[in-house]
C-alpha cells in the first residue's frame, strides 16, 4: 500500500482529480461530438425545418394577388408582364424554401406582391388605352358625320337662299313691272282726264282725296231743279267714258254741292238728288254701280263767297272724286 | 481536436448567415430607386391617393436603407433598397393607369354627348 494509497485525505483529493479530469475528458468529448454533428445535422434541418414554418403574410399576399391577375385582365391582353409577376412570385417560393424566416423571404415576398399589383394595373391602363383608342375613333366618325350632315344642311340652306333670292329677284321685276303698268295707267288716266277736261271743257283737279271733276251746276241742272240738261247728259256720257275703264280700281263718289240760297234743308235735299241724277246717269253710261255712290254736302263745303253771284254761281257744283282702291 | 471543433463551428456559422463575408453597399440598387422615385413624382403620383401611399413607401425604405447603410447593415439595406424600387414603380403605373382611367372617361362621355346632339 502507497502512501497515496493509506491517507484518507489524499485518497479523496485523488478521487476528485480523477473525476476532474473525467469530467474534462468527457466535455472535450461533448464538444467535439456537438460541433462535428452540428454543422452536419443543422445543414439538414436548416433545408427542411423552414418548408414546413407557415408562410409569411406577404408571401400569401403575393400568391393572392398573382392569381387575382392571373384571372383577370392581365392574361390576355398583359401576358409579359404577367410573365414578370410570375418570376417574382418564384424568386421568393424559392427563398421561402430556403429559409422561411430570412430577412430575404420577406423583402422577395413583398417585391412579389408589388410586382403582382403593378401588373394589374398595366393591364388595367392597356384596356383603358385601348377604350380610349376606340372612343376616339368613334369621336372622329361621329364629328365626321355631324361635319358631313352640316355641309349637306348648308349647300340645302345655300340651295333654298339661291331660289329665294330667285324668286325675290323675279318678285322685284314684278314689282317693277307692276310699278311701271300702274304708272303708266296712271298716267293713261291722267292723259284722259286732261283729254276730257279738254273735251267737256271741265275742272280736272288732282287733289289729296283723289282726281275730282267739278262740273258747274248751272251746267248740269236747271236752277232749283235736279233734272239734267241735255249739255250734262253729253258731257257726263264723256266722264262716263273715261272713269268706265278705272271704275274696277278706283272708289267714284259724286258729291252734290249748293250755294247758300234758300234753306239748308231745301239746299240739303237739293244737292242729294242732284248728286243721285248725276250718279244713275253715270251707270247708264257703263260706270259699275257697285263702285259710285252719291252724296249730297248742301251748302256745307262752299268754293266761293255765296255773297256774290259769281260765288254763288261756283259753290252750285257737282263734284266726281276718283280715287284709286287702297291694295289689301 | 480543438481545432476541428473550431473548424465545424465556423462551418456552421459560415452556413448560416453568410454574412462573415462583407457585402459592398448598394450604391447602384439605391441610386435606381431614388431613381423610381423621382419618376413617380414627374408623373405626378403625389396627386394620385394609391400612387401617393406607394411613393411615401418608397422614401421611407429608401431613407431605411440609407440608415443601414451608416450601419454598415449592407444586407438589409439591399432589402430595403428593393422593397422601395417595387413601391416607386407601382407608384408610376398607379398614376399612368388614373391618367388613362380619367382620358377614357372623358372620351366616352363625349361620345355619348355626340350621340345625343345625333338623335335630337
Amino acid at each position: 500500500m502507497t502512501d497515496a494509497q493509506s491517507n484518507p485525505r489524499q485518497l479523496r483529493v485523488t478521487a476528485r482529480v480523477r473525476q476532474e479530469r473525467s469530467s474534462v475528458k468527457n466535455h472535450r468529448v461533448s464538444r467535439i461530438s456537438w460541433a462535428s454533428w452540428a454543422s452536419c445535422l443543422l445543414a439538414l434541418v436548416g433545408q427542411t425545418a423552414c418548408a414546413s414554418a407557415p408562410p409569411p403574410r406577404q408571401l400569401l399576399d403575393a400568391r393572392a394577388a398573382y392569381n387575382e391577375a392571373r384571372m383577370g385582365k392581365a392574361a390576355e391582353i398583359a401576358p409579359a408582364e404577367l410573365h414578370t409577376a410570375k418570376v417574382a412570385l418564384n424568386a421568393a417560393e424559392d427563398s421561402y424554401q430556403d429559409d422561411a424566416e430570412s430577412p430575404q423571404t420577406y423583402a422577395l415576398a413583398y417585391v412579389a406582391l408589388r410586382t403582382a399589383q403593378l401588373v394589374q394595373a398595366q393591364a388595367e391602363t392597356k384596356a383603358a388605352k385601348a377604350d380610349l383608342e376606340a372612343a376616339q375613333r368613334e369621336i372622329d366618325q361621329l364629328e365626321a358625320d355631324e361635319m358631313a350632315r352640316t355641309r349637306d344642311e348648308l349647300t340645302r340652306a345655300k340651295q333654298q337662299l339661291a331660289v329665294r333670292s330667285e324668286q325675290l329677284q323675279t318678285k322685284d321685276v314684278e314689282l317693277a313691272q307692276e310699278r311701271a303698268a300702274r304708272a303708266a295707267a296712271e298716267e293713261r288716266e291722267r292723259d284722259a282726264m286732261r283729254k276730257l277736261a279738254a273735251a267737256a271743257a271741265l275742272s280736272v283737279k288732282e287733289e289729296p282725296r283723289g282726281t275730282v271733276i267739278v262740273l258747274p251746276g248751272s251746267v248740269l241742272f236747271t236752277s232749283g231743279k235736279a233734272e239734267l240738261t241735255p249739255e250734262a247728259q253729253q258731257k257726263l256720257g264723256l266722264v262716263a267714258d273715261t272713269i268706265a275703264p278705272q271704275a274696277s280700281t278706283h272708289e267714284i263718289t259724286v258729291e252734290g254741292h249748293t250755294d247758300s240760297k234758300g234753306t239748308p234743308e231745301s239746299n240739303q235735299m237739293l244737292s242729294e238728288s242732284r248728286a243721285r241724277a248725276v250718279m244713275d246717269l253715270l251707270i247708264s253710261r257703263g260706270v259699275p254701280p257697285q263702285s259710285i255712290t252719291s252724296v249730297g254736302i248742301g251748302q256745307n263745303r262752299p268754293l266761293a263767297d255765296n255773297s256774290t253771284a259769281e260765288g254763288r254761281a261756283n259753290n252750285r257744283r257737282v263734284e266726281i272724286i276718283i280715287k284709286a282702291k287702297e291694295a289689301r | 481536436m480543438k481545432t476541428s471543433a473550431v473548424f465545424a463551428f465556423c462551418l456552421l456559422v459560415a452556413s448560416f448567415s453568410g454574412a462573415c463575408a462583407s457585402v459592398p453597399p448598394p450604391s447602384e440598387r439605391l441610386t435606381s430607386a431614388e431613381a423610381a422615385i423621382r419618376g413617380a413624382l414627374e408623373v405626378d403620383a403625389n396627386t394620385v391617393p394609391r400612387a401617393q401611399l406607394h411613393l411615401k413607401l418608397a422614401q421611407e425604405q429608401v431613407d431605411k436603407a440609407k440608415r443601414y447603410i451608416q450601419d454598415d447593415q449592407n444586407d438589409r439595406a439591399e432589402l430595403a433598397l428593393r422593397r422601395a424600387q417595387a413601391d416607386a414603380e407601382l407608384a408610376i403605373v398607379l398614376a399612368r393607369e388614373q391618367d388613362m382611367t380619367t382620358k377614357a372617361r372623358t372620351a366616352q362621355a363625349r361620345v355619348e354627348k355626340l350621340k345625343a346632339g345625333k338623335s335630337q
